[in-house]
């Protein structure tokens, strides 16, 4: 692990109001870092707080005490505006259900990733998402609209958006849960390809299958980190 | 409480923003009902009810002096109720220095027993003391127009002769029988005999006017009957009329409730659909609790009771308030309708059986419209129930899919979202668009109507040619006043022509019923009369009793079709003649002839009965003034005199009424549509909460997010636009045909005006941004992880 580290999570906490009784803490003071060009696989029993970490981590919550910094970005600093640029720049998601928007065709999909960042210049944006069609394997289905594509094809569509504005941090909520098992090696092996880039790639998953393909792995229970392997460990 | 009724309130209360869209929407289409029906029921009743106040004369006979004898001798004939005295004497009233308008004086024989076509004191002196008179309320405006006129102010009043008397007012009175004379802009105003004599007028009074105990029929055969009595008595009787005892207006706002009533019956049905729509998604939602009640031992038609007793539940309050707000909304349209015929309304009461018949059709079309839904729920299978994906947005199917994907694709991407997510509820979105299309279509018929209205009057008084009409009292040498009124500064071109009241005889006459009405002779050479003939043919130059009758007064006198023979009596002198023409104009009922015809009615050639005159702009109402005097001096007097403006302006306040009525109907169209907007995209963002997240976590900032709402917002509100201007087509068509032909008697030249069109874009534009900065604001701010894990 000489890579620098892109996250640093510290002391974080994140608490939930139940209506009818106590706060609820999903995370209880977590802290650790996670370097870039990794693979690392978040564990544990459901209610564990695994998705609640990707969350914060990939912005789209806050913490209710502690910090989380990305590649030197405090992310309880910035605005809900300033947030949505800093996550649509830096980081991808890839949902267990996909989450293709269902009247955009799958091109239209990657393109919209690219409209709402800017960072890819408009000339270049088409290409560029061609490019990341052929690259993960459906770039033949580029036209067609989400509902006509099989899971794994539609898997596939939601990582290549996910890059679309080749962001540094790619995060993946049991992006294997809902597929067959080929279809699983086979994204498997693009969330792979894409830490061997460069990126780091922070999968959730209850899938010990894909959790041995990570490179270190963060084991949660009850909100806490009970278990943080690198991979020499895991295998 | 049981489980049921606890799961009806909790349902209710889990979802509070589309209980109140259902309750709204069924308050809404109740208030609609209630407007309509309240209005029909509140009217039909009073404006007879109101007219029969005034003891409206079933006969009137005309006879050189209606003594106590008369009376006392009609009033033992059979069938007869009543009989009583009056006089009517057409006199100018100067309400600004040279400002003279008509004022009806009518001579009374006992304020204390008024027994046939009463009014009825509202302030001031009863009886008026000798030499005062009291004045008809409707014409306070024509008297106050310029001076503040109130009880105790002194009238100046020109009468018959052109002597100037200053008439005391000393009261004012409501006569219901009277249109409002603000509409006509004429005063009425009410004189004792003795006033009269002392204004060297005479004490006596012409008309005998008769109230009987029957229908129209019974009325011809006792106005007969009462001729020849008094021809035996030896008396010399003049004419005899037997006039409609209705209001005038009765048909006209017959057809005006109709009207009413279909856009309301249009906001009910749209409000039905907008609830129908919103339970829906409501129990897309519930779907699973369906599966789970359906595991547990619920029978589809327990299911089905609970939602149907959740619509009951909350459409007995909305209907309970849509019947208050629309019961003020009939009250108010009541009114103002009643002000708008002056008559006053006594009790706004609605029958018991018409509060009945809206409480049935309040609350059960809400669930009729809901039981499609609720029985598509109900039916749903128990593994498919449970494995709803909730409320989500729907995946497109079959050809709409492809065809989806190929719509709006040169578009920029965040607009191509937008207008796609638009089209993904097909059923809702009909809905609002047709919800929303019917605001702006009654909006835009509104406005092409009265425009229209607007446009025939215009063209009607641009094919008269003149700017100054003036009927005159008495014929004047036609050649003299011609010479004077020529010179005028600012008279471009006059014209004489023949003219006067006339008793006119049909060959159906079965009594011995005479109508009044204006008979017009213009030269032959007139450049002042340019109204295209719609039938036969106009007068032969010189064929003495040929006649052209105008569209208004063939709907009084069916029986005046091309080749009618008619007889026209001018005082003593009557003329046969037939009719050979018919031309649709906005005017009061007339004929027209040739001067030849008219010479022979009068009895002398060369006579003057109206002037006609063309005149330079701006100096209508200086000339106007000129005019009169110039009439005076010739030794007779305008028993009307009006500028082409104030002409204009008197059709146009005719209108007012039928305005308000499209502007009432377009009114409750536009906040039905508004509502089924507001619902639509409340239900749309709701439903794409997780599609919202995911656009949020690749990049969307909450502006982006807000942009595609609003812009999936105008695109509806565009198409409504559209839809809207399609559907105006044939409605401006359907009323213009209906007020046309049963309220003016003419085609109407439908105009499409873009006022109605720009206001409804304007209109929407605003509705759209109300109804879509709600949704927006949710969708930013609901956290980024709630959203996607929204079922």
């Amino acid at each position: 692990m000489s890579d620098p580290a892109l996250i640093d999570l510290r002391d974080v906490t994140k608490r939930y109001k139940r209506p009818d009784g106590p706060s609820f803490d999903a995370l209880k003071g977590v802290t650790c870092t996670i370097p870039a060009s990794s693979m690392t696989a978040i564990v544990g029993r459901s209610g564990s707080g695994k998705s609640t970490l990707l969350h914060l981590i990939a912005g789209l919550d806050h913490p209710s005490a502690g910090s989380v910094d990305v590649s030197g970005v405090s992310l309880g600093a910035l605005s809900e505006d300033r947030l949505a640029k800093w996550r649509g720049a830096e980081v991808g998601v890839v949902f267990q259900f996909f989450q293709l928007l269902p009247t955009l065709t799958i091109l239209e999909n990657i393109l919209l990733a690219m409209d709402f960042v800017g960072a890819v210049p408009a000339r270049d944006r088409r290409s560029r998402a061609l490019a990341l069609l052929d690259r993960v394997g459906i770039a033949d289905q580029a036209g067609k609209l989400p509902g006509t594509l099989s899971g794994g094809q539609q898997q596939r569509a939601a990582i290549a958006r996910a890059i679309a504005n080749d962001p540094k941090l790619l995060v993946a909520d049991e992006p294997t849960g809902n597929l067959d098992t080929d279809s699983a090696a086979t994204v498997m092996g693009l969330l792979t390809s894409l830490a061997d880039d460069g990126r780091a790639v922070i999968v959730v998953t209850h899938d010990d299958g894909v959790a041995a393909r990570a490179d270190r792995l963060i084991r949660l229970s009850d909100g806490m980190i009970v278990e943080d392997t690198a991979k020499a460990a895991v295998q | 409480m049981s489980p049921r009724v606890r799961k009806v309130i909790s349902d209710l209360t889990e979802q509070p923003a589309r209980a109140l869209l259902v309750f709204l929407a069924i308050a809404l289409g109740a208030a609609a009902l209630t407007v309509a029906l309240g209005a029909q029921s509140v009217l039909l009743r009073e404006i007879p009810a109101s007219f029969a106040t005034s003891e409206p004369p079933a006969v009137v006979v005309w006879l050189e002096d209606v003594d106590s004898q008369v009376l006392e001798g009609v009033r033992a004939l059979p069938d007869i109720v009543d009989a009583d005295a009056r006089r009517l004497v057409r006199t100018r009233v100067e309400v600004a220095p040279g400002d003279w308008r008509t004022l009806l004086l009518f001579g009374v024989r006992d304020f204390a027993d008024l027994r046939v076509s009463a009014f009825e004191p509202l302030e001031g002196q009863w009886p008026p003391e000798r030499g005062a008179v009291l004045v008809e309320r409707s014409g306070l405006p024509v008297l106050g127009a310029v001076t503040d006129v109130g009880t105790g102010d002194a009238l100046t009043v020109r009468i018959p002769g052109g002597a100037l008397v200053s008439l005391p007012i000393s009261g004012v009175v409501h006569d219901p029988a009277l249109a409002p004379g603000w509409q006509d802009n004429a005063a009425y105003a009410y004189a004792s005999r003795e006033t009269l004599a002392d204004l060297g007028l005479g004490d006596h009074l012409d008309e005998l006017r008769i109230t009987v105990d029957g229908d129209r029929s019974m009325a011809g055969r006792v106005a007969d009957n009462t001729a020849d009595w008094l021809a035996e008595a030896g008396y010399d009787v003049q004419r005899v009329e037997v006039p409609p005892r209705r209001h005038p207006h009765t048909d006209h706002m017959t057809t005006m409730l109709l009207l009413l009533s279909v856009f309301s019956a249009l906001a009910l049905v749209l409000s039905g659909a907008l609830a129908a729509s919103v339970i829906a998604a409501f129990l897309a939602r519930q779907a699973r609790q369906i599966g789970v009640m359906k595991t547990i031992g619920a029978r589809s038609s327990d299911i089905a009771a609970i939602y149907l007793a959740m619509i009951a539940v909350l459409a007995a309050p909305a209907v309970v308030i849509g019947l208050g707000a629309g019961l003020l909304g009939a009250r108010s349209f009541s009114t103002y309708a009643a002000q708008q015929l002056n008559l006053d309304v006594a009790s706004y009461a609605i029958g018991t059986p018409t509060l009945l018949v809206i409480l049935c059709i309040g609350l059960v079309l809400p669930l009729v419209a809901a039981a499609i839904p609720i029985a598509r729920a109900a039916r749903m299978s128990v593994q498919k129930a449970l494995q709803d994906p909730g409320i989500t947005a729907p995946r497109t199917r079959g050809r709409a899919k492809t065809l989806l994907g190929r719509l709006f694709s040169g578009l920029r991407r965040p607009t191509v979202l937008a207008v796609r997510n638009s089209f993904r509820r097909p059923a809702r979105l009909w809905v609002t668009l047709f919800a929303l299309a019917l605001g702006g279509a009654a909006l835009m018929t509104a406005s092409n109507v009265y425009v229209s209205l607007i446009a025939a009057v215009d063209r009607s008084l641009d094919r008269r040619g003149d700017d100054i009409d003036a009927r005159l009292l008495r014929p004047v040498d036609a050649t003299a006043i011609l010479a004077e009124i020529s010179v005028l500064p600012g008279v471009s071109h006059a014209e004489t022509w023949g003219g006067g009241l006339v008793a006119l005889n049909t060959q159906e006459s079965t009594d011995r019923s005479r109508g009044r009405y204006g008979l017009l002779a213009p030269p032959a050479d007139t450049v002042l009369l340019n109204v295209p003939i719609v039938e036969g043919r106009w007068p032969q130059a010189a064929q003495i009793g040929e006649l052209v009758v105008n569209r208004n007064l063939q709907a009084i006198e069916p029986a005046l079709v091309i080749g009618a023979d008619v007889q026209l009596a001018l005082g003593p002198r009557s003329v046969n003649g037939r009719i050979v023409g018919v031309i649709e104009e906005v005017a009061e009922p007339s004929l027209y002839t040739n001067p030849p015809t008219f010479a022979e009615l009068a009895g002398a050639d060369g006579l003057a009965g109206v002037i006609r005159v063309a005149a330079d702009p701006g100096t209508e109402d200086r000339l106007a003034s000129q005019i009169e005097e110039v009439i005076v001096d010739a030794g007779s007097m305008p028993a009307l005199l009006f500028t082409r403006p104030a002409l204009r302006q008197a059709m146009v306040d005719h209108f007012a009424i039928l305005l308000a009525l499209l502007s009432t109907a377009a009114l409750a169209a536009i906040i039905v549509g508004g509502l089924s907007l507001a619902a639509s995209m409340g239900l749309n963002v709701l439903e794409r909460t997780r599609e919202i997240g995911v656009i949020r976590a690749v990049g969307a900032r909450p502006a982006a997010v807000r942009n595609l709402i609003l812009t999936e917002g105008y695109a509806i509100a565009l198409a409504s636009v559209l839809l809207a201007g399609i559907l105006s087509v044939p409605l401006s068509m359907a009323v213009a045909y209906i007020v046309g032909n049963h309220g003016l008697h003419l085609t109407l030249p439908l105009v499409f005006s873009p006022i109605g069109v720009l206001a409804w874009t304007v209109l929407v534009a605003v509705l759209t941004l109300i109804a879509c900065m709600g949704p927006a604001r949710r969708a930013m701010r609901t956290p980024v992880c709630d959203a996607i894990a929204y079922e």
